[in-house]
């Protein structure tokens, strides 16, 4: 065609297109020249430079293309004879079947029936046994609201098929919509549905594909389940009432999000299920719109977002009908269907509360958290109906922010989130302060309106958001501030101050930034004591901060002292099996176990462990708390598969509440990744190890306690296995982080400090390694010689061994410096503890 | 389950290995591609009422998943991938004018229907075999433009992918499509 490169045509053309057409002419005799043929071609596409509307938009398949002739060879059927049944017309079509009216040919009963036919081409092994549990099913199901079974065979080519009732009947949405039925009228139908699907499940059947094109209503008011070609029959009912994985066939918009995944299924999907068509029927619209989407895609919805409360959306539908000015709001509502209530602003009243709570605890994404049988849920219904105060609960402000925080990349969570957060603990409390009589009250209100905000802002600046930890300059901005607003109430309304200062307080504390911890709540605690009652809450609260504070800060006996008295103090006004009482016990064990008491805490973390078991059941947080703090016990007692097994347990709990990328679930893979190296499985745990690192690092930033643990735990495992070099910069790594943590001589720089010199003492950089164990030394006794040390051996035992390693490792590098005089003296040091520490385990056997 | 499973595999292998190979490495996806496309919408359209249709866009992206999967190579090495599902998408098209061309007049003549008229789609007329042809043309002349067209209106890959997919800017992308519906516009236009 043209001798011009398309290319050259193209730069010319597109850069005149781009112009204002007045200014094209110029443009071309500039570009062109005396180029006739490429001038020719410029203007020839420029007429025809608009394309019509829709020029090669996205192309569409029709049947006829793809050669899917919908029913062609299938239709063959019609007018022949199936059994004793003549075949008169297609009903329908599924994905494996086709449906078809029939009427018994030899006239011995004029009652039409439906057939279902397998489809030619799909008599696989597996969908002939499909259709046979399906016949099973529906054999085993005797209800009238349930098309019965009335017959089943095989056609001559060797297709089975089902004879079934025909069901006369309208879709349930579209029989709301003809017969104007309102919200009352719609919820007593939807009784009547949950009776076939409480005998179903009653039988041990999910029939996992509810919807309203499965459920006909008859002219007499009756509704029909029709299809329960993909429902299970539950297992043994002590596999816990979940279905085998099965294959994905189902309507996205009417599937719980478990089956969407494929996960196994139990009842609750269709509870699922039946909330989506609640959902509807009260509102016209459905929950989620799925048209177009990829599984994955779908799964992501569910995740990011909740549905709009039913008040909510048919209140979005007035709107939209305001903006349509000409159109009536009936109109407006769409084809779907329309509730009979007398305006979509009254309807919106009538939802609001109960039946909104109602259907988003039956279609909660959570099926742990849904109605957990149908008649649960229906009997909620009938209470709304008959003006009773329902049972479901919506969704805490907790429960949803942890939600929210589970679901977002921790990144995510703006500095925005944080500062709205503590503003809103200082508003509530303001707002305390100005209606409450007195201060007192004014406390109380404050401590009962603020605490889930301040809980909150607690779990988002310790837990949920590692980025902006550590003495990160914007969490200290929003602290600061905070601080700052505070002071002013200081004098005047003291109790105010302590509630908000003891959260700062505890914020500090959790990022491992002490010295601002113990500043805030010391304030809280000697402020509350002053003015309140030994046993109110708020100072109960403000001891357990402080006595955290005091484990913190490596000042265990003082904290043992405290949480002793809360526990006695607990147990007297709680009870034994007090929640409560389980949280003093659990903080107890852990400084017992820190301490080198074992056995005590082992019994103290059993007794929470039980208490949270029975209060919240297997899978709470905080069970994975006291388990995860037990399991450290069980590692340092040596039992490790004991160890191993209830770490897996406290992951997946954690993996299963919280966010997979969550700090929480990271901490337990790293002591998951001690245990096995412990076990001997060392690849396994190098590989944790150096994910947790690498998680930490992401999500932590450089500088925080917890990236420390890690480094140091996986230092440990490379010294055990001679890799001292590798083991000497992770070390150093986290003895930086602690020394702008923590204050000088806190255990966890101690021990930080002795690793290091033990490792470089062993590949022979000795220089470096003497000045660290001896600053370990001294930190652990301030002078150490053989008397003090037997006397620790006796006090403290944990601390002992450390220093006899400690010294051991200082007299071996004296030993290879020429210092043997210093190598005696650490001899003695070494042995002075080894007998203390022997005969304290002799006169401990005796007892 | 074996046989998707298989197939997959070799479609990754085939997708990963032709990397920047040749039009040949097209060549040897087409007929796994062609295959799998078909059968899909065929499944789809079968489980639907009659009349009903299907975006060529989303057939090949659900066919991308199920032969490669989700995690399948880098974008520059899925040119070949959808550039054999573009000519699966086009082949599919010309067979059907084809058809019909002969159901309804004994052969010869053009027919105009690339889209089944449906209520939710309005139709549009465009002759498929005089798009085959000119498209075919502007391939002699610039095959990278002509691939554009490919990706972008058959296998209905966005600006953006089809520069990942074919290893160069967006900003080139937009200008090679912006230029190609024009000459195909005037390709396709009677007269000129």
């Amino acid at each position: 065609m043209s001798l011009r490169s398309l290319r050259q045509i193209q730069g010319v053309f597109l850069e005149v297109s781009s112009m204002p057409s007045d200014q094209q002419p110029e443009a071309i005799e500039r570009l062109c020249g005396s180029d006739l043929e490429l001038r020719r071609e410029v203007l020839s596409l420029l007429r025809h430079a608009n394309p019509p509307d829709g020029f090669l938009a996205e192309p569409i398949l029709g049947a006829s293309m793809v050669g899917a002739h919908v029913g062609t060879i299938d239709d063959a059927l019609i007018g022949t004879r199936v059994g004793p049944y003549q075949i008169e017309s297609r009903l329908g079509a599924g994905g494996m079947a086709r449906v078809y009216l029939a009427k018994r040919a030899d006239g011995e009963f004029d009652k039409s029936v439906a057939i279902k036919i397998v489809r030619i081409g799909l008599e696989t092994d597996d969908v002939i046994r499909r259709f046979r549990e399906e016949r099973n099913t529906l054999a085993t199901l005797n209800h009238p609201s349930i098309a019965c079974l009335h017959d089943g065979g095989v056609l001559p080519d060797g297709r089975p098929y089902l004879v079934m009732e025909h069901v006369h009947g309208v879709p349930i949405h579209q029989y709301c919509d003809e017969h104007q039925l309102d919200t009352r009228a719609r919820l007593r139908l939807f009784l009547k549905l949950c009776e076939p699907v409480r005998v179903a499940h009653h039988n041990l059947i999910v029939h996992r594909d509810l919807k309203p094109a499965n459920i006909l209503i008859t002219a007499e008011g009756i509704p029909k389940l029709l299809d329960f070609g993909i429902a299970k029959m539950i297992g043994d009912a002590r596999s816990g009432y979940t279905t085998q994985r099965h294959e994905r066939r189902f309507t996205p918009e009417y599937a719980s999000p478990e089956q969407v995944r494929g996960d196994p299924l139990s009842t609750a999907t269709d509870i699922y299920s039946l909330g989506v068509i609640l959902y509807e029927l009260l509102t016209g619209r459905r929950p989620y719109k799925f048209d177009t989407l990829t599984t994955e895609e779908i799964l992501r919805e569910f995740e990011t977002t909740e549905p709009a409360p039913p008040s909510v959306i048919v209140r979005t539908r007035i709107a939209t009908s305001a903006e349509g000015a000409e159109t009536s709001a009936r109109q407006s509502h769409g084809p779907t269907t329309h509730v009979a209530e007398d305006s979509p602003e009254r309807l919106s009243r009538r939802l609001s509360g109960d039946l909104d709570v109602i259907v988003l605890k039956a279609m909660h994404r959570d099926p742990a958290r849904r109605y957990s049988t149908v008649e649960q849920f229906a009997a909620d219904i009938e209470r709304h109906l008959n003006g009773h105060p329902v049972l479901a609960r919506p969704d805490s402000a907790t429960y949803r922010f942890r939600k929210f925080v589970g679901r977002h990349p921790i990144a995510t969570i703006s500095v925005t989130v944080l500062t709205l957060a503590v503003f809103a603990v200082l508003f509530v409390v303001q707002w305390a302060g100005s209606v409450a009589r007195d201060e007192r009250d004014a406390a109380q209100l404050a401590r009962d309106q603020a605490t889930e905000t301040a809980n909150l802002l607690e779990f988002v600046l310790t837990s949920a958001n590692p980025r902006f930890d550590g003495p990160d300059t914007k969490v200290r901005d929003v602290l600061e501030s905070a601080s700052l607003a505070v002071a002013d109430m200081e004098s005047e309304r003291p109790l105010l101050a302590a509630s908000v200062r003891g959260t700062i307080g505890r914020t500090y504390l959790a990022l491992g930034m002490l010295d601002e911890a113990e500043r805030n709540i010391h304030w809280a605690r000697d402020t509350r004591r002053q003015r309140l009652d030994s046993d109110h809450p708020d100072l109960d609260e403000s001891n357990h901060a402080y006595s955290m504070l005091l484990y913190s800060q490596g000042r265990l006996d003082e904290a043992e002292a405290l949480l002793r008295e809360m526990l006695d103090a607990h147990i007297k006004s709680h009870g034994e099996q007090d929640i409560d009482t389980s949280r003093v016990l659990n903080d107890l064990g852990v400084v017992l176990r820190r301490q080198g008491k074992q056995n005590e805490a082992h019994e103290c973390l059993q007794r929470a462990l039980d208490i949270r078991r029975s209060h919240w059941g297997e899978n709470s947080l905080d069970v994975a708390e006291t388990l995860n703090n037990l399991a450290i016990l069980m590692f340092q007692n040596g039992q490790l598969p004991e160890a191993e097994t209830a770490l897996r347990e406290v992951i997946d709990i954690r993996k299963g509440e919280l966010h997979e990328d969550h700090a929480l679930v990271a901490q337990s893979m790293g002591n998951l990744a001690t245990v096995l190296q412990a076990r001997g499985d060392l690849d396994a745990a190098e590989a944790m190890f150096r994910e947790v690192i690498a998680f930490g690092r992401r999500a932590y930033g450089p500088e925080h306690p917890a990236l420390a643990t890690d480094l140091s735990n996986f230092g440990r495992m490379l010294t055990v296995m001679n890799r001292c070099e590798d083991a000497t910069s992770l070390f150093r790594e986290s003895l930086d982080i602690r020394r702008t943590r923590y204050p000088e001589g806190h255990p966890l720089i101690v021990d930080n400090t002795a690793d290091l010199g033990r490792c470089l003492a062993r590949i022979g950089r000795l220089n470096e390694a003497e000045p660290l164990l001896n600053e370990a030394l001294h930190s652990i006794v301030a002078d150490p010689s053989p008397d003090s040390g037997a006397a620790l051996a006796s006090r403290d035992p944990m601390a002992a061994r450390l220093l006899r390693i400690v010294a051991a490792e200082l007299e071996a590098v004296y030993a290879a410096t020429n210092r043997p005089d210093d190598a005696s003296r650490m001899h003695e040091l070494v042995d002075a503890i080894v007998s203390a520490t022997q005969a304290g385990n002799n006169s401990g056997q005796s007892e | 389950m074996s046989g998707p499973s298989d197939r997959s595999s070799e479609v990754t292998r085939l997708v990963n290995s032709v990397g920047q190979g040749g039009p040949e490495a097209t060549d040897a996806l087409f007929p796994l591609v062609y295959d799998e496309l078909r059968r899909l919408a065929q499944q789809q359209l079968a489980a639907e009422r009659p009349g009903h249709t299907l975006q060529a866009t989303a057939l090949v992206h659900e066919a991308y998943l199920k032969l490669v999967g989700p995690d399948g190579p880098a974008w520059e090495n899925r040119r070949h991938f959808f550039l054999a599902a573009a000519r699966a998408i086009r082949r599919i098209l010309i067979d059907h004018a084809r058809t019909r061309d002969r159901d309804k007049r004994g052969g010869g003549a053009q027919v105009k229907t690339l889209l089944e008229n449906d209520a939710t789609t309005p139709g549009l007329d465009l002759d498929v075999f005089a798009l085959d042809d000119a498209l075919a043309r502007l391939s002699e002349e610039d095959r990278q433009i002509a691939e554009v067209v490919e990706l972008r209106f058959f296998a209905g890959l966005s600006v953006e992918e089809t520069a990942l997919a074919m290893g160069t800017s967006a900003r080139t992308i937009a200008r090679h499509w912006q230029f190609a519906r024009v000459w195909l516009n005037r390709a396709l236009s009677d007269g000129d």
